[in-house]
């Protein structure tokens, strides 16, 4: 039972939120804390550490210069949208005119702090947000946005690979970004502008009801903490407009949970039916896959109820981005707590820091299907996770919950703040907040390794992850469109349909850039599981001998490999609890065998336990201590250390990449 | 005593594979006694004289660490081309249609010798088809290699595999012995105990010089035979992923991927030790 | 017999060697993990012309600390993990601190304590390969 286990239980083993689609059990496997300190302090320090410090010793939370009085106003805060440089001009004319309603609408709002960055001046890879700025103008420099130089609210139109996720983040830090990433469709660019506009303009008002979907999987620790420390404390404190230390809320709102967490009861809220709310919040796994195709289609899809650990995983637990059917989301605006639910990065952000490479787990960068989709049918924007999702982040020891970026962030949303900036005090701060002390604590653990426990320093490394990969997908600028005082609901009941002058245009412009490039692949057989692949008679006499008894011959001698390694370590179990090393002088080394140290004379022994105790033997001779041997003997020690670890983990990965061999079923 | 011109680095004592040393840094003459006149697993390092002595360790270590990193690139290589095949979908998960084999169609620049016979292999393997009768899957071997020649390369790439496992098994689970000779005479002899356990036997007034390069030899023959199991690792967990990938194999045809895997991780290798050239 | 399913009953037998060896070892992990609460170093002298013949007396092989005629425990530290530390200095006949075996003490504390930092981080790794490892194997 995992029911009601208290926090420093739960801590003893990490999780982050992400199911396997293949395996059906967790993408990353739960580490212990210790283990996970380990690799941390292995790690470097961040590359925009300058900018975070800056924005964490601030004595205000406001992104922007003081300059600017209101920053919800896009006159003061401006608005610019960045294109990628290496953009094809036709693709991108093409793009802009699709978007057309929006650009006119955010120039009309920005006036002369709206700008366009493309060509020469659209994002050049790999540039860093401090390159991109400089590039612009050596006079944009770190620290709060001046929108004059560099508007505050910036929409990226093109894919993580074209834009990557890192420059989205850095420049994140001191702005609201988001993205849109609808490749070459520009239907879908062209729906969402006018989206946008409609909704802003005062055709959408939608009741002010807000929903909260919360998953708990049976058998599960990871939901059982979005849903206990997450999602119900956070629906908890927004249910008191005001409460003492927190942003009031401007206006009464209809907060719910979600009966279940159900699949259907998702489905209900994600129907453009009046069950849809304004706002929606959701905390559950979010799934991972290995196949391009299923990852493009389904990676980051919501896992559902009914899947508890140790079942089979079936299609049916997860909602993915074609369960959506047509519902019509307009005006909608959600959050996502999921692994992967927002993008999945092409190389694992969670590497072992001292590996050469990233493990691979994508192709290439992309955003999620589920997302991008509810973009297409009317949502305004979906903040989520890029990579994993911690659920450690915002627990304590001392059963201390600390949600403080989500409440600020959804108190905000809710008061009718645009996305870019409700984001910013909440998620960028902590951000920033979470990465400068993380640093200054690894660079205190180098000298002084009992400066922080294990558990605390993996919090704050899980949060410092964890708050750095939230992104928005969608216009930054864009905020709930809710009802407000006096006037009445409203939400299109149909989907809006372009003008036909529009839609028209949009088909011979789409026909001058081609459809998007799309991953080809080739059905090719049915699927056979291994356990009922049976030799049929008539083939026998085909069967080249040869080949039959080299498949045999393989396994046997990885099963020789395997035997060799087990029985070394089982023997010689007490043999690693002691690492023995000992310095001889001999006049002559060839009278020194295997066995036998001839002639040698032990000068200097010293025994280390399995865990760092020492003993140190020297002999007593009353005259003085030979320094150099004894130096020697040290440099052994240390040699006979660093090889004595390096060899274990060698072995240790080995097993496992042994297992994960012979098994054979996927 | 032989005297040497060149830095000599040789392992010794054991059955050894055709390509020994993936990395580059050890050679393995054919059996020959030791210094000691006995046979046992020994890494030596002759040198050929005392100033030169550290140096040319040093070199060595590097073109260790180098080669660590075209094993970690060669791993990618395999993972990025693995993300590229589509797994079969497994009939537990419910999901219906067939996704059984795809390779994404590689661009020009993509095109990679290494590659190109990696996924000849593998599509020989997944070229095994069920009966249209009885569903089961015929295993023979005349359908799966495009001609004879590519089944002998097969053959000839299984026994590598094993040769090469039965090495790194020797190499790891023995006593070792490691041994340093400046301008033909022994500095100092280190022997290792399987689970890191060292005693070290020096001259008395050797130079301090000396030491240093047996200290560094000791290190240099640890970490290689590290790297060996490292090897042995990115090969199991490459054929692995292949295995996942693949459908309709012959019954224990997956440990075939083993073989195709090696090749592929050693071959990358080899080709950037020569491009450094 | 060619198309027997012969990998069945050998990986089995695999399985159950890697698996004892990831047992074991994540054993070994999990008592280092919970057994660093201390580090405790000792420099012990052993008389002259007795050094081998008690370190290498047969009786003695798997005694952890080597005791007997001639061998003397001369410095002691143990730093807890909270950093509170005791240290017993080495004194000669005379009363005073006998330095250089006091230097002998202190560079194996020192190397103690860099050795302790660097296998919690090796045998985090380790504990995930086996812990990962057994996972694999169920």
């Amino acid at each position: 039972m995992t029911e009601e286990k208290l926090p420093a239980e739960l801590l003893k083993e990490i999780y982050a939120n992400g199911i396997d689609g293949t395996t059906g059990d967790y993408s990353l496997p739960p580490m212990s804390s210790a283990a996970l300190a380990g690799i941390i302090k292995g790690e470097s320090a961040a590359e925009n550490l300058n900018e975070l410090q800056f924005k964490k010793n601030r004595p205000v939370d406001s992104p922007v210069s003081e300059a600017v009085q209101d920053p919800t106003d896009l006159s003061q805060a401006g608005w610019a949208v960045v294109f990628p440089a290496a953009m094809d001009e036709k693709r991108r004319a093409a793009i802009k005119e699709a978007l057309k309603p929006l650009l006119d609408h955010r120039r009309a709002k920005a006036g002369d702090l709206y700008r366009v960055f493309e060509g020469e001046t659209g994002y050049q890879p790999p540039e860093s947000k401090a390159d991109f700025c400089k590039r612009q103008s050596p006079e944009i420099k770190r620290g709060p946005a001046r929108p004059e130089q560099m508007p505050f609210y910036v929409l990226l139109v093109g894919s993580p690979e074209e834009i990557p996720y890192e420059f989205q983040f850095q420049l994140d830090v001191m702005r609201g970004v988001g993205r849109l990433d609808f490749a070459n469709d520009l239907e879908a660019y062209a729906r969402y502008a006018q989206n946008v506009v409609a909704a802003e303009s005062g055709a959408v008002k939608l009741p002010r009801k807000a929903a909260f979907f919360s998953v708990r999987n049976s058998g599960d620790d990871a939901t059982l903490i979005s849903d206990r420390y997450l999602a119900r404390p956070l629906l908890a404190n927004l249910q008191q407009p005001k409460l003492q230390g927190e942003i009031p809320l401007k206006f009464a709102w209809d907060l719910n949970l979600a009966p279940s967490g159900e699949k259907a009861e998702l489905a209900r809220l994600l129907s453009g039916k009046e069950q849809t709310p304004a706002l929606l919040f959701t905390a559950s796994h979010g799934m991972v896959f290995s196949s391009m195709e299923q990852q493009f289609r389904e990676q980051g899809a919501l896992l559902c109820q009914r899947w508890s650990r140790g079942a089979p995983l079936l299609r049916d637990d997860y909602f993915a981005a074609e369960d959506l059917g047509n519902a019509n989301l307009m005006g909608l605006v959600a959050m996502f707590f999921a692994c992967f639910g927002l993008g999945t990065p092409r190389s694992d952000y969670f590497t072992h820091p001292r590996a050469a490479v990233r493990t691979p787990i994508a192709p290439r960068n992309f955003t999620s299907a589920l997302p991008n989709r509810m973009l297409r049918q009317g949502a305004l924007a979906v903040i989520g996770h890029v990579d994993r999702a911690w659920g450690h982040s915002f627990i304590s020891p001392g059963d201390n919950v600390e949600i403080e970026a989500f409440v600020t962030a959804l108190r905000k949303l809710l008061n009718g703040d645009p996305i870019g900036l409700a984001t910013d005090p909440s998620f960028n701060l902590k951000y920033a907040d979470m990465t400068t002390t993380l640093s200054e604590v690894l660079q205190e653990l180098q000298y002084n390794p009992g400066y922080l426990g294990d558990e605390e320093l993996v919090r704050l490394w899980t949060a410092n992850n964890d708050t750095r990969s939230y992104a928005v997908l969608g216009d930054p600028a864009v905020h709930i469109p809710f009802v407000q005082k006096g006037a009445a609901a409203k939400r299109p009941a149909t989907p809006a349909v372009l003008p036909k002058a529009v839609a028209d245009r949009l088909v011979v412009l789409q026909a001058g850039i081609g459809p998007a490039p799309d991953v080809a692949y080739v059905v090719k057989g049915k699927v056979m599981p291994v356990d009922d692949i049976k030799v049929e008679a008539q083939h026998l006499h085909a069967v080249d001998h040869d080949f039959a008894i080299q498949i045999n011959d393989i396994t046997q001698s990885l099963k020789a490999f395997g035997d060799k390694i087990a029985k070394a370590v089982s023997e010689a179990t007490e043999k690693i609890m002691t690492l023995e090393v000992r310095t001889y002088t001999a006049e002559n080394l060839s009278a020194i065998t295997s066995s036998n140290t001839g002639n040698a004379e032990l000068r200097a022994l010293t025994h280390v336990d399995f865990d760092g105790d020492m003993r140190v033997y020297v002999p007593a001779t009353g005259a003085e201590v030979d320094t150099e041997l004894w130096e020697i003997h040290r440099e052994m020690v240390r040699e006979a250390q660093a090889n004595r670890a390096q060899f274990l983990g060698a072995m240790a990965k080995l097993a496992s990449d042994l297992l994960g061999m012979i098994k054979i079923k996927p | 005593m032989t005297l040497i011109q060149d830095a000599r680095f040789t392992f010794s004592g054991f059955a050894v594979s055709e390509e020994p040393d993936p990395f580059g840094v050890w050679e393995a003459p054919a059996l020959r006694a030791t210094s000691h006149g006995e046979e046992g697993l020994m890494w030596r390092v002759e040198l050929p004289d005392a100033d030169s002595a550290l140096d040319a360790v040093h070199a060595r270590a590097d073109v260790l660490r180098r080669g660590a990193d075209d094993l970690a690139q060669a791993e990618a290589e395999l993972n990025a081309m693995l993300a590229g095949v589509a797994p079969a979908a497994d009939a537990e998960h419910g999901l219906t249609g067939a996704v059984s084999y795809a390779f994404s169609v590689p661009a020009a620049e993509d095109f990679h010798p290494q590659k190109e016979a990696l996924r000849r292999t593998l599509a020989g393997l997944a070229a095994v088809e069920p009966s249209p009768l009885t569903g089961a899957v015929a295993f023979s071997a005349v359908e799966t290699f495009a001609d004879d020649q590519e089944r002998k390369g097969f053959q000839e790439a299984y026994r590598r595999w094993q040769a090469f496992v039965e090495q790194v098994q020797q190499m790891t689970a023995q006593y070792a012995r490691v041994e340093t000779v400046i301008a033909g005479a022994p500095v100092g002899l280190t022997r290792v105990g399987w689970a890191g356990d060292f005693e070290t036997f020096w001259i008395p007034g050797m130079p301090a010089l000396s030491r240093e390069t047996h200290r560094e030899t000791v290190n240099l023959a640890l970490a290689s035979r590290i790297a060996l199991l490292r090897v042995v690792s990115v090969i199991t967990t490459g054929a692995a992923g292949l295995i996942l990938k693949a459908v309709a194999l012959p019954p224990g045809g997956q440990v075939l991927l083993i073989p195709a895997a090696r090749r592929f991780i050693l071959d990358v290798m080899a080709v950037l030790r020569e491009s450094r050239r | 017999m060619p198309g027997d399913n012969v990998s069945t009953g050998n990986t089995k037998d695999l399985k159950a060697s890697v698996q004892k060896f990831a047992s074991d070892l994540a054993a070994n992990v999990e008592n280092f993990v919970t057994d660093i609460s201390e580090l405790e170093v000792r420099t012990y002298t052993i008389a002259e012309g007795k050094f081998a013949a008690v370190l290498d007396d047969p009786k003695k092989k798997n005694d952890k600390v080597i005791t007997g005629e001639g061998v003397q425990l001369r410095a002691y530290t143990r730093i807890a993990f909270d950093s509170d530390t005791i240290v017993c200095l080495p004194v000669n006949d005379s009363g005073q601190i006998d330095g250089a075996v006091w230097d002998m003490h202190q560079a194996a504390v020192n190397q103690a304590l860099q050795n302790r930092a660097t296998m919690l981080r090796t045998i985090g790794d380790a504990a995930a390969s086996a812990l990962d490892a057994l996972k694999k194997s169920r």
